[in-house]
């Protein structure tokens, strides 16, 4: 078993140019006939785990289409991205799904945005484009302009309608809107009875075109904002993760001010959304006085935030190079006092509404993920900590003020929602504990950094530990203080396939539980949109088109 | 003619009150859960506004889908003039208790045909628990009821209430079970599985909207009123004077429903085969406290 | 089992009602709260900094050549009250309030528009800057320099070259 760093470079360095491109992260450049090889390696053999695959467009600079693979070896602290380099003309490339099943969902987005062909990819399906839409547009292209794809769009007429079938099985669907999801998505659930025998998703209701917006009309600098909006609950996280990748891209030093300004105000975040999640989660089984009640104590958190950001939400806290806002000595006052309600608060009722039997007898030994499959998928997060697996970007991968701290990782190994439901109970203390150390320890200093130069054509890699797990930003910076491509890819992404695995074999009643579970964000996952294109599509029962997730 | 008026005027009397106890039942909820919540007439509110919409029926409708929740309704209302409320006098005659146990069975089984019919997934979920939760609750309800019959050895709901005194022990054990079963019967939590909004969107209500909407909340809250009158009947002593029963009625309606509602704010929901597993276990329970009733003769 | 219900009961009776009857009775956001942003119809220069910088387009400008208005446009529709335009404006003419409540029947109040007159280029007589820009940039250029602010950019460089190259200002 390889451990140290300098044996996986060597290793690396047998398939392919090493790159540096700041600290701890390495670009290998291959062929597409190593890739399958070498993923293996990664993935499997030195335990690291697939993180995303980002394809671009970069005939502009060198004539090809680039796919990247990113992996992130936890033991060695190391992100390694596998960089290959896509013909043209042919447009193919092996797909790494047969060995990674999580990586199903990542290429075929490259697939309908690009119109890379992942060869033996087992369901090279459309995935995010709707059905109706044209083909042999692939939007993401840096030839594809979006007012001309727009007017085309638009004077189209016709959609693919498709016809109801007849049932023949019971189907029962969750979504597009459904109250238990407040948002809109797709579940269909295969039911005998009550008991659920087949799970299908279809999700992408809600693109926004967040990276070609970002691509063609925003600045380095205005793409923060946008970046924000990604979710509508943890945006701070995404905010961070993208001025990391710029500034690890252009190698510039953030003030420790400011690292531990985005440190606090992302445990703020964290917290808050575990107590949401808490909410949600009780709500949907149906103790609304929990709900209630863990609001109450969340209101708190907003209200802090909302004292130190200007805003209970979209923080809006960051520029590439540091943050906007400081935070003076009686903000610091005012929020450990808050902390310490919150947490006598929780003390007192979330456990006691942990141990209530409905609660415990619906949630214990329901939606199973085993760990296996959990590794399969490449889940991430709380998903991957109820599972057995300790992952955590904060610990293995430290960024802002978090190589400072002291906090623990927690871990469970029954992987069904009660012990997700106990990783983010520990973790809402963890951070509670880790928001004294930042508050009480915050040096004195600038909040950003001097001389903020962003070079263009440099790549950079964004970590940060989102409250729903690892939320991973790529930036290839471009000319004109613009980016050139950004990926950003939410937790979610990784974890939405997993719900289709715990959702089968169990009863219909349990249904929005397990979804919950995984804390979905579905709009974070779908960050990557298109246009608003008016589609005929009433109904889709065409269970090939629909996302398998395996 | 003046009996009937009696009855008719206590009817009238229910039908008022029924909505103005769940509006104080949501206030008590919202204080308990630390929310202002809304005015004790909203519940009032909200029906008006329910009866001045029309309702929109589905595509594949049927007519047991259209008319059940006004046979419901009807049932109710025919079902609360047979117990004694305000005033001691109801519609009596012999056997009065079996049509009872009717009435009530037969709107569970009204609303599931209705709302099966509607066509909705949903729905058919909603009816499908809404059946086997009704068909335990029922029989565990008609067991309670045979007990008092035999406790009494009467068939007539005027000589069986009050049931105590004589404070036997049978007749408390059967009290306090008709208790728990007239709280499951009212789809309180954990119990609320036909309906439950988050997994089923509303189950068996789904389907229905404006009038025929507001004519089954109607009635859910007239089958609330209902048992908790019969509770009410069980325990409330003969001996009170005829000016203060309506008070001492409406008091302890009042009590029952604030009990139930503090209750029902710390439970979640159980799932549906948790909840049958529950109310099975008091079948032998039940069996064993109508076998004391009958020997205590 | 019994136990913890009780003590959430008594925690709940403990924390009292917190919600309040919002719309009818006010909430007031803290200190430096983001709310909409205004300008100050008095204080604008019309330098589009804020313009340029807005992430949403927000802000927008429009220059009537033929009548020599320029017009800066605030569309809170599109405002994200992001505090930006604050950050960038050289005259602390716009400003985020903690005015938060903007629902309108009126799409017409989400609009500020700021009017500004601008003024010609002395030798090619364009118009080329806002009145009130060309006297704020006087305030920081020496005396004997100010006779080329009244000059268009075009216009000044050709003349500049010919003098000496002065300082970016
Ligand atoms: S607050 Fe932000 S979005 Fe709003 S006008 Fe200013 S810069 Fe634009
Ligand atoms: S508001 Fe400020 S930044 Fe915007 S145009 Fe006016 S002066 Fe310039």
């Amino acid at each position: 078993m390889l451990t140290s760093i300098t044996e996986i470079l060597n290793l690396l360095k047998k398939y392919g140019k090493v790159e540096k491109i700041h600290k701890d992260t390495y670009v290998v450049e291959i062929s597409p006939g190593k890739v399958r090889e070498l993923c293996e390696i990664l993935h499997w053999k030195l335990n690291g785990h697939f993180s995303v695959t980002v394809g671009s467009d970069e005939r502009p600079v060198n004539g090809y289409f680039g796919v990247y693979h990113v992996f992130l070896l936890d033991k060695q602290k190391l992100s390694v991205i596998v960089h290959v380099k896509v013909n043209p003309v042919t447009l193919k490339i092996p797909s790494i799904t047969p060995i990674i099943p999580g990586a199903n969902w990542h290429e075929r987005e490259a697939h309908d945005f690009f119109g890379i062909f992942f060869e033996e990819h087992p369901n090279l399906e459309r995935l995010i484009l709707p059905y109706d839409w044209p083909e042999g547009i692939h939007p993401l292209r840096k030839d594809v302009n979006v007012r001309e794809l727009r007017y085309k769009l638009l004077k189209k007429e016709t959609g693919l309608v498709v016809e109801k079938k007849a049932e023949e099985e019971y189907i029962v669907p969750i979504g597009p809107y459904h109250p238990a999801l407040h948002e809109p998505e797709y579940f269909e659930l295969y039911v005998e009875g009550e008991k659920i025998v087949d799970a299908r998703y279809k999700g992408f209701h809600v693109h926004r075109g967040i990276e070609k917006v970002a691509e063609e009309r925003l600045t380095i600098n205005q793409v923060p904002f946008i970046a924000e909006r990604i979710c509508g609950i943890c945006g701070y996280t995404h905010n961070v993760a993208y001025c990391q990748a710029v500034e690890n891209a252009a190698r510039i030093d953030v003030p420790l001010r400011a690292k531990y300004i985005r440190s606090i105000l992302l445990e703020i975040e964290r917290v808050h959304s575990h107590l949401l999640w808490f909410g949600v989660l009780f709500h949907l089984l149906g103790f609304d006085t929990g709900f209630m009640m863990t609001w109450l104590v969340r209101e708190k958190i907003m209200d802090l935030a909302e004292i130190l950001t200007g805003n209970r939400k979209n923080y809006g806290m960051n520029l590439v190079g540091g943050v906007r806002r400081d935070i003076n000595e009686e903000k610091i006052k005012l929020s450990l006092e808050t902390l310490d309600y919150v947490e006598y608060k929780l003390r007192k009722i979330l456990d006691k509404m942990l141990k209530l039997k409905e609660i415990t007898s619906r949630t214990k030994e329901i939606g199973l993920l085993s760990r296996e499959e959990a590794r399969k998928l490449s889940v991430v997060g709380p998903v991957a900590r109820a599972s057995g697996i300790s992952t955590d970007v904060r610990r293995y991968h430290p960024y802002a003020a978090y190589s400072e701290l002291e906090f623990k990782v927690p871990v469970y190994d029954a992987g069904d929602v009660y012990s997700r439901a106990l990783v983010r109970y520990d973790e809402i203390f963890e951070s509670i504990s880790m928001l004294k150390q930042l508050l009480k320890n915050i040096p004195k200093g600038d909040l950003t950094a001097e001389n903020v130069k962003v070079p263009e054509y440099r790549k950079g890699l964004g970590l940060t530990e989102a409250p729903r797990g690892e939320n991973v930003h790529l930036v290839i910076t471009g000319r004109e203080n613009k980016v050139y491509r950004w990926r950003p890819r939410a937790p979610s992404y990784n974890n939405v396939p997993s719900t289709l695995v715990m959702l089968k074999g169990e009863k219909l009643a349990d249904a929005p539980a397990i979804i919950a579970s995984i804390d979905p964000c579905f709009s974070c996952t779908d960050h990557v949109v298109v246009i608003d294109v008016r589609t005929n599509v009433k109904q889709v029962l065409r269970l090939k088109e629909i996302a398998r997730g395996k | 003619m003046e009996y009937i008026a009696i009855v008719l005027a206590n009817i009238v009397a229910i039908l008022i009150i029924a909505p103005i106890i769940d509006g104080i039942e949501r206030k008590i909820k919202a204080k308990l859960q630390c929310r202002k919540g809304p005015p004790i007439l909203q519940t009032w509110y909200d029906l008006v506004k329910l009866f001045r919409r029309p309702s929109i029926v589905t595509e594949e409708y049927s007519l047991a889908y259209v008319i059940s929740p006004y046979i419901i309704f009807a049932n109710m209302t025919l079902a609360l003039a047979l117990v004694p409320s305000f005033t001691r006098i109801s519609l009596s005659f012999f056997g009065d208790i079996i049509v009872l146990v009717y009435l009530i069975a037969s709107s569970s089984i009204f609303l599931a045909i209705g709302s099966i019919s509607s066509g909705n997934v949903f729905a058919t979920i909603g009816a499908n628990r809404e059946i086997s939760l009704a068909t335990l609750s029922k029989l565990l309800m008609a067991l309670v009821l045979a007990t008092f019959a035999t406790l009494k050895r009467a068939l007539t709901l005027g000589s069986i209430f009050p049931i105590i005194p004589p404070y036997t022990l049978s007749a408390i054990i059967s009290i306090i079970l008709f208790a728990i079963i007239a709280y499951i019967d009212c789809y309180k939590l954990p119990f609320d599985i036909p309906e439950a909004e988050p997994e089923i969107i509303d189950g068996i209500l789904v389907e229905y909207s404006g009038k025929s909407l507001g004519v089954l909340k109607y009635s859910t809250y007239l089958k609330r009123i209902l048992l908790f009158t019969i509770i009410v009947d069980l325990i409330l002593p003969r001996n009170i004077p005829t000016l203060l029963l309506p008070i001492s009625y409406f008091t302890f309606l009042l009590a029952l429903s604030i009990t139930y509602v503090c209750v029902e704010t710390y439970f979640g929901r159980l799932r549906i085969d948790q909840a049958l597993k529950f109310m099975k276990t008091m079948v032998p329970i039940l069996l064993v406290v109508w076998f004391i009733a009958y020997l205590h003769y | 089992m019994k136990t913890p219900r009780i003590d959430i009961f008594k925690e709940a009776l403990k924390t009292g009602v917190v919600t309040k009857k919002y719309p009818f009775e006010p909430v007031e956001a803290p200190e430096g709260f983001r709310g909409k942003p205004s300008i100050d119809f008095e204080k604008c220069i019309g330098c589009e900094a804020c313009v340029n910088i807005c992430p949403p387009n927000a802000l927008s400008v429009e220059i009537d050549t033929k009548r020599g208005i320029k017009r800066v446009m605030l569309f809170l529709g599109r405002c994200i009250f992001c505090g930006r335009c604050q950050d960038v404006c050289p005259t602390e003419a716009i400003k985020l309030s903690r005015e938060f409540e903007l629902s309108s029947l009126n799409s017409k109040d989400l609009y500020q528009i700021v009017e500004l007159k601008m003024a010609k280029c002395k030798i090619c007589g364009r118009y080329y800057a806002t009145v009130r820009q060309i006297l704020f940039t006087a305030k920081n250029v020496p005396k004997d320099q100010r006779p080329l602010l009244l000059l268009c950019d075009e216009c000044r460089s050709k003349v500049s070259a010919k003098h000496i190259s002065y300082a970016r200002w």
